[in-house]
């Protein structure tokens, strides 16, 4: 599906963490140390113990985003000071990004 | 502390104080940068390129080139005894830099962080932050580390608040044209964007557990 395209409403959206787990195995090839998707949700992304550098992290970002937008058709920023307001990093793990990225979700579906 | 510390920047400028800090890794470390990059056309052209490559995460925004960066390094860094640079160092190779500078007395503020290029783990720049914050609040005896990052310059956030910094303000700024760029200043009225000015205490930090702690 062209990336301007959005699913059909009577097609299955998939859950947030598959579309994390879509948006990490992308990146993955480009990673001196892939991250462990394998691992599930606890599966480490950026921080201490993560194998992202800052470059990783927004190319990972700015592509979830743009999935969330095809495939629920909302436009949320996972980069405001939202994230920043969290009390723990949402960019932590595959699940934290995952948990944070629906709570951004239904907010705007809600607004 | 500040007079101390002052001449000791000087020391480690003029190159008669090495100052380097060690990485948790020792695979890594930070190295001062001193005088001699003055001289040094490779390592003015690499500052340049870091600097143009991440341009929209700095308040002073313009191309720079490599004799702007030898009036900057020399008249805003080497000649002022407030501030330190340092080159990241993994295996002996420059990746990347960071800095601080002394904001008041028992106060000092990081900038100037950058992973300029490829090269060592992910969590290099972590490492680096852990080993600066080390210094500052044990060595140098600072009381509180602050940091101010442009919003949406998550990766600088995310570092800072991986070390306990907790958002303190938000600051609104406009943008103002210079000299062929623009710089972000802080404004009382809506900005056209915000900084987000981050704190740690000495005492937060030694609750935290520091990598020596």
């Amino acid at each position: 599906m062209p990336k301007n395209m959005r699913k059909p409403a009577a097609e299955m959206a998939r859950s947030m963490k598959e579309l994390v787990v879509q948006v990490v195995s992308e990146l993955n090839p480009s990673l001196a140390d892939p991250v462990q998707i394998d691992l599930g949700v606890e599966a480490a992304l950026y921080g201490r113990n993560g194998v992202l550098d800052s470059i990783a992290l927004v190319s990972l970002v700015v592509a979830l985003e743009q999935l969330i937008d095809e495939e629920y058709g909302v436009t949320v920023a996972l980069a405001d000071e939202r994230a920043v307001s969290q009390s723990s990093s949402p960019f932590r793990t595959v699940g934290t990004l995952a948990a944070y990225a629906e709570s951004r979700v239904q907010e705007a579906k809600r607004s | 502390m500040t007079t101390d510390l002052r001449q000791r920047i000087d020391r480690i400028h003029q190159g008669l104080d090495t100052g380097v800090l060690s990485l948790s890794n020792p695979r890594g470390r930070l190295v001062p940068i001193t005088r001699s990059a003055l001289a040094n056309r490779d390592d003015l052209e690499r500052m340049t390129a870091w600097r143009n490559k991440y341009m929209k995460w700095f308040f002073t925004q313009f191309f720079a080139t490599p004799a702007a960066t030898e009036q900057w390094l020399a008249s805003e860094v080497l000649d002022k005894s407030a501030r330190l640079l340092y080159w990241v160092e993994w295996d002996k190779r420059r990746v990347g830099q960071v800095g601080w500078k002394i904001e008041c007395d028992g106060v000092a503020e990081l900038d100037q962080f950058i992973r300029g290029e490829p090269g060592g783990p992910a969590n290099l720049m972590f490492m680096a932050e852990e080993a600066l914050l080390d210094f500052l609040f044990r060595t140098a005896g600072c009381m509180h580390v602050i940091a101010k990052v442009l919003a949406g310059n998550l990766p600088a956030l995310e570092l800072h608040r991986s070390m306990a910094f907790e958002a303190r303000r938000n600051i609104p700024m406009k943008a103002v044209s210079s000299d062929g760029g623009r710089r972000f200043e802080p404004t009382d009225e809506a900005g056209d964007t915000y900084a987000i000015e981050l704190v740690l205490d000495a005492e937060k930090y030694a609750k935290a557990g520091s990598r020596n702690g």
